[in-house]
């Protein structure tokens, strides 16, 4: 007999411990699916000529919305490599597995990913 | 008197052919009461409604469920400290298939627990009285034996959604370090070598559910952590052993 089974996500609560797991997952397929490829077909671009070059970076400079698609590349990259870190010190018990101290460092790497993308706003606008 | 709403995951296999979400509206009780006493009142009113409880004291592990989203021991989770704008949502644990109500089929979380081997092994002659331990190693198991197998971890656990025939499960796999920690017990190598596959243990990725939801208040995230580590260590005797 088939049963239903009850995973409606919208109504199951996750902690933000799962909430920066599951993002880090998401951006982790982001990168790899729109991110690298982007990324290879610009610099291919750019490495074509010296006249690429020159093309590739007026039209960088002119255009906000250029530079606000590449901030949010990296915006992107730079969560993936954060959450990461942190995934990766707690698989090496560098980060003690309690509830507390996982739910503060969950809230330190958001803090520190913040800062970190305000800095690189300000570098790349 | 203000009324409270409570809607109430109902599904009955032989009348219905999906679940639905049915709402009641009962009288807010004077005083706090439990989540579980709720469902009494309801069914009061409605003898079809559908739950398994037992000892109503947090003790058996028979009435987890989902309550306002997040699993829990109905018995012991005050209604006071889930209700939200004098609301209460309350539905079976997730993941598992539904017989009737609240009710879920558990065999699949059972099935994980008898895979881990929940049973002392010894094979060396047993001693007159009993097995000792010192103080010390005894201490290592606390945390570890006070499961109740509710199923309130697993089933909040999305990579036991997506393979509970495949990953053992939080719950599973507290028992099984309860047992990778015991002196006593004399299989360490066989047990690991039982969970090295790509998905009994690595299929954690250490997002906490299960911690947060644990009514005991164990930590099935960190057993796991020490189990990947004694995986690792495993991996390193036989290379050193065996060769590569």
């Amino acid at each position: 007999m088939k049963r239903p089974v009850n995973i409606n996500l919208l109504k199951i609560k996750l902690p933000l411990t799962a909430l920066l797991s599951i993002t880090h997952r998401l951006s982790g397929m982001f990168i790899f699916f729109i991110v690298m490829p982007v990324s290879v077909i610009s610099l291919s671009f750019l490495l074509e000529s010296s006249a690429s070059y020159e093309l590739f970076k007026e039209n960088y400079n002119s255009s906000i919305s250029l530079k606000i698609i590449f901030l949010s590349l990296i915006i992107i990259f730079k969560y993936h490599i954060f959450t990461g870190v942190r995934h990766m010190l707690m698989d090496f018990h560098l980060i003690s597995e309690s509830l507390a101290s996982s739910y503060r460092s969950s809230q330190i790497t958001l803090i520190l990913f913040l800062a970190d993308s305000l800095l690189t706003a300000v570098v790349i606008l | 008197m203000s009324s409270l709403e409570v809607n109430l995951y109902r599904y009955n296999p032989e009348t219905d052919k999906f679940p639905y979400m049915k709402t009641y509206n009962i009288e807010k009780p004077s005083r706090d009461i439990m989540v579980l006493d709720l469902l009494h009142l309801l069914k009061e009113g409605d003898e079809s409604i559908s739950y398994r409880r037992s000892c109503r004291e947090g003790v058996c592990g028979s009435d987890g469920m989902n309550i306002n989203g997040k699993n829990g021991l109905a018995c012991i989770t005050p209604i006071s400290s889930v209700i939200k704008k004098n609301k209460i949502d309350l539905r079976p644990l997730p993941g598992l298939p539904v017989i009737r109500d609240l009710v879920v089929d558990m065999s699949e979380f059972y099935a994980q627990y008898e895979k881990i081997k929940p049973f002392l092994q010894n094979d060396t002659t047993a001693p007159e009285q009993e097995r000792l331990q010192s103080p010390a190693d005894r201490d290592k198991l606390d945390g570890l034996y006070e499961c109740i197998l509710c199923a309130c971890c697993s089933t909040s656990c999305p990579s036991f959604w997506w393979n509970p025939d495949k990953f053992v499960g939080p719950a599973a796999l507290l028992q099984a370090y309860r047992f990778l920690a015991d002196t006593r017990d004399l299989k360490a190598e066989e047990r690991l070598e039982d969970l090295s596959d790509p998905f009994s243990v690595y299929r954690c990725h250490g997002i906490m559910n299960c911690v947060s939801v644990c009514p005991k208040s164990l930590n099935p995230n960190k057993a796991i952590g020490e189990i990947k580590s004694m995986l690792l260590k495993n991996k390193e005797n036989i290379i050193a052993r065996d060769g590569a």
